[in-house]
């Protein structure tokens, strides 16, 4: 029985539209007939106020079964109901006065109270449905700033707070507006730490020290297309480093006052927020499929060639089997030049020309030229490429000058450089010219122990 | 049946027994031809041709580890010290109540930890003075602490492992990724063997297999040790011009039997005929590693000239380094059973142990510092693990100390290829027993290998005998977890 109840609950959200027609539609006509517009005989005002009165009761049914479910702010419930109740009432009196006869004025002033009326009434339950700042949001946003996404390389982890001044914003930006005072979808409330311990419809949204009891964790690891997984869809997804947090926050105890660093160690920090390192470089922008006769033409002569997915129409590109035509392949290339997003010339000569060609490959991400015949010179036009992000020049004989070019890539993440013709005593300089890049100079070394070649016997018997 | 009652099957009788069976193989068939072609990603004239995962995967080749008869993971990672306060006593019967062993009978003694243990890295990884060049970098790997099997003999679980079924036929790991994404380089095969430890694991070649699969994803095994792959070089006499002329001639007759029976396979063989043509050359060169300077070797501790798991974990750096999809090593061993010396956790596991440490390292750091290791899977493993348990094999001590092969729960590494760094996943009990805590299985660990290459495991599919089948059968879960 309750389930049917609530079926007829949500019907609710539709059935408020009929009276919202029938009440502007009089409205409409009675304006019209006092200028003198339309001819409207009373019997057609009289129907309509009937049908208003009706289905505005009908609503007031219909919202009353769902209010119990009890996801919705009181107050603005209050207004809504008895607003709504109000007007199910004056269209009832409307249709009264007008049956009985001609009072043409008050059926004016009437229609006019009820529109008045309907427009409160609409919009505390449009404020309950989308949330109390839904209308104003966009005009908001004019003169705020966009918040920032979460930067954690800028964040300072001896000071900061770890609830107040990480977790919160997390929150803030990515649950709140349909979980706080405003709205609270499935009874939950997370704009302050009473209500997030206290949890909501489906249990405790946060049990310190527990992740795996944690429901707002649960929600936030279970696959994207459930319908269970928050945010929904079609909001924007918590990013890797703002699930770390959350992970982290939990982990530690769901402290909601201590600074950060008092409650996670230095050295655990530095295992979790690596530099950003799950940066592929994909462009966010759609692109037409490349023209398949390239991509056939290119395969034929033995070159790797593969969109990235089989839904992107992005290229990644490898001239592994015929490093040594790479010139005129590059020149065919060039034809989906927009289409490339990862190059390997891995052993390959590559001439000034043939680097002027290439940096007009301007989605290029992943450009590997390990042990590729290179000059500072192609660095400098490789400089141009300002969607790379990962660069290896291992082997090659390019100098610090030659890698003075690249300091103004600005994604740049992965640059490596072993076995190149850059001194020792220039590595400390190349990494301060790239402070958000992993610079690789590479030589480790192995040492041998005695215990590598020695073996272990069996006892003598 | 008996020769009489066979003689009772007469000829006729047969054929009149065979109406209704012939039949209905008749039928079968026809309802087969009926129904959507396959679907399949073979391209019969271009079969390893790169082909696009399901989404951008964020490793492009493998390096598999495969310590054939299952390393001691008490001796390695999973460190327990209550287990040493346990050591030389009666094994408690709820541990063995219901529980099948490969050796132990009867009431085992515990075996407390034959190794010291300390934590290495910024993440505090457990690691054993077994392995005191892995300690270095244990900060690159993600270990899971509690994978299991379901499989204690070492064949079929070898084959759980590598085919997701531990019976025969299903096609390998190794086939399915080089049928999925196929291989960047052309001149070489798309998925490499190689093998060392003086014998092939116990589940044979059936552990590259391709299975169902067209035989052109099978595991190409290569030899250390004398020519790569044998019969490789032209035999003396022939030039090369003359052996591109027979190709021909070979590849031509071949093109018209397809044209009268249509049999795809046929296809396959002309193309793996080109393949071995252009490999004739590219093989012996990739496969040299004379070439590579000292510091290299030094670095690896290579044997040149022999068969050593040093020299294949070198040559796997090399074949990912050109293009190769998915590079299988294999080394025998493992299996510490403690019937004597070289099976003994004490002795011949340590030596072991020795024998792999600075290879393995050497690979991590050498694929890092070639721009590799983000785009390389690297897994660590064996089969199954061992028992807390010393072995009593027909319920007499063993000469040597050892342990019997374990199900419930056994460490396997991974780094690189978009996995974690400096993670420890999933817990066993307090002596290493049973997993309690972030369980995974082989299929989990399966799942997790696809997904980082691209690929939804559930999707990647081959049509055959009238139905989809997948590297995970009907299991598996991706590790979250573990990855970036």
């Amino acid at each position: 029985m309750t389930h049917l109840l609530e079926f007829f609950g949500r019907l609710h959200p539709m059935l408020v539209h009929l009276p919202i027609g029938f009440l502007v539609m009089s409205f409409i006509l009675i304006i019209a007939s006092h200028w003198k517009r339309a001819k409207v005989s009373r019997s057609a005002l009289s129907l309509l106020f009937l049908f208003s009165a009706f289905t505005a009761t009908l609503s007031c049914l219909t919202g009353y079964l769902l209010s119990r479910s009890g996801e919705y702010n009181e107050e603005t419930l209050f207004w809504h109901k008895w607003m709504g109740i109000t007007l199910a009432a004056a269209s009832t009196m409307a249709w009264i006065i007008i049956r009985d006869g001609k009072h043409t004025r008050t059926i004016q002033i009437f229609s006019a109270v009820l529109i008045a009326l309907l427009l409160f009434t609409g919009h505390w339950g449009a404020s309950l449905t989308h949330g109390g700042n839904y209308l104003s949001e966009p005009l908001a946003a004019i003169n705020q700033p966009e918040v920032a996404p979460l930067d954690l390389s800028k964040v300072n982890f001896t000071e900061v707070k770890f609830y107040p001044d990480l977790v919160r914003p997390v929150i803030e930006r990515k649950c709140t507006s349909c979980h706080s005072a405003e709205k609270q979808k499935g009874n939950l409330r997370l704009d302050n730490p009473e209500f997030i311990f206290k949890g909501g419809k489906s249990g405790k949204a946060v049990v310190p020290f527990r992740k795996d009891e944690s429901e707002l964790l649960s929600r936030i690891h279970i696959a994207t297309d459930d319908k269970k997984h928050m945010p929904p869809k079609e909001k924007p997804a918590l990013t890797r480093d703002e699930i770390q947090l959350l992970e982290l926050w939990i982990e530690t105890g769901a402290d909601v006052e201590k600074k950060f660093a008092d409650l996670v160690p230095e050295a655990k920090r530095q295992t979790l927020f690596a530099p950003a390192e799950e940066e592929q470089g994909i462009p966010d922008k759609e692109i037409s499929p490349a023209d398949p006769r390239v991509i056939e033409s290119l395969t034929k002569q033995e070159v790797s060639i593969a969109p990235l997915s089989q839904r992107s129409n992005y290229l990644s590109v490898s001239f592994v089997s015929v490093p040594k035509q790479a010139s005129a392949l590059l020149k065919e290339l060039g034809q989906v030049k927009h289409h490339v997003v990862a190059l390997h010339l891995g052993g390959s000569e590559v001439t000034d020309e043939m680097a002027a060609m290439l940096s007009s490959f301007d989605n290029l991400s992943r450009l590997y030229l390990d042990d590729a015949i290179i000059s500072d010179q192609v660095l400098a036009k490789v400089a141009s490429l300002t969607n790379l992000v990962f660069l290896n020049l291992k082997g090659t004989a390019v100098t610090a000058r030659g890698i003075e070019s690249l300091k103004t890539l600005p994604r740049l993440r992965h640059l490596f450089l072993y076995q190149t013709k850059i001194s020792r005593e220039d590595h400390a300089t190349i990494k301060s010219w790239f402070p958000h890049t992993i610079v690789d100079f590479g030589d480790y070394q192995v040492p041998t122990l005695a215990s590598d070649t020695q073996e272990v016997k069996p006892p003598k018997r | 049946m008996s020769h009489e009652s066979l003689e009772q099957i007469t000829r006729r009788l047969f054929l009149k027994e065979c109406g209704l069976g012939l039949g209905s193989l008749a039928l079968g068939s026809l309802w087969g031809c009926s129904t959507d072609k396959p679907k399949t990603l073979f391209n019969a004239l271009n079969p390893l041709q790169t082909r696009a995962p399901h989404f951008p995967g964020k490793a492009k080749s493998v390096i598999y580890l495969h310590m054939a008869g299952a390393p001691s993971q008490l001796e390695l990672f999973d460190f327990k010290p209550e287990l040493q306060k346990l050591d030389g006593q009666d094994c408690p019967p709820s541990l063995l109540e219901g529980k099948k062993f490969a050796f132990i009978r009867g009431v085992p003694k515990m075996l407390g930890p034959k190794a010291k243990f300390a934590q290495h890295g910024q993440s505090g990884a457990w690691i054993s003075e077994n392995l005191p060049h892995l300690s270095t970098v244990a900060d690159e790997i993600t270990f899971l602490k509690a994978v299991q099997t379901d499989q204690f003999n070492h064949a079929p679980a070898q084959l759980l492992m590598h085919t997701g079924s531990p019976r025969l036929g299903r096609p390998s790991m190794g086939a399915w990724v080089t049928y999925g994404l196929g291989s960047e380089n052309n001149n070489l095969p798309g998925f490499v063997v190689l093998t060392s430890g003086g014998k092939n694991p116990d589940a044979g070649k059936s552990v590259w297999g391709s299975g169902f699969l067209p035989s052109v994803y099978q595991g190409v095994q290569c030899r250390s040790e004398g020519d790569p792959v044998l019969f490789i070089n032209d035999p003396q006499g022939i030039e090369r011009n003359e052996r591109r002329a027979s190709i021909d001639a070979i590849n031509e007759i071949n093109q018209q039997h397809y044209k009268d029976v249509g049999d795809p396979e046929i296809l396959s063989r002309i193309a793996q005929y080109e393949m071995a043509y252009r490999m004739q050359i590219a093989v012996p060169e990739v496969m040299n590693i004379n070439d590579e300077p000292k510091y290299i070797h030094e670095m690896y501790g290579t044997h040149p000239g022999k068969e050593s798991f040093a020299n294949n974990v070198l040559l796997a750096r090399k074949l990912v380094e050109k293009g190769v999809r998915f590079v299988q090593l294999f080394d025998w061993g493992w299996d510490s059973h403690g019937t004597d010396a070289n099976l003994a956790i004490d002795i011949g596991f340590i030596n072991k142990c020795r024998q792999t440490d600075k290879a393995v390292t050497a690979l991590l750091l050498d694929l890092k510092q070639r721009g590799l290791l983000d785009e390389t899977l690297v897994i660590w493993g064996g089969e199954f693990g061992r028992t807390p348990m010393q072995e009593n094999r027909e319920g007499k001590q063993n000469p040597f100390i050892g342990r019997d092969h374990h199900t419930e729960a056994f460490t396997i590494w991974m780094a690189g290829g978009g996995i974690k760094k400096g993670l420890s996943y999933g817990e066993t009990d307090e002596i290493g027993y049973a997993a309690v805590k972030g369980k995974t299985s082989t299929y989990d660990v399966q799942a997790t290998i696809l997904n980082q290459l691209g690929f939804n495991h559930e999707q990647l599919t081959y049509d055959f005998q009238g139905r989809p089948f997948r590297l995970t059968d009907v299991h598996g879960k991706v590790i979250n977890e573990i990855i970036t």
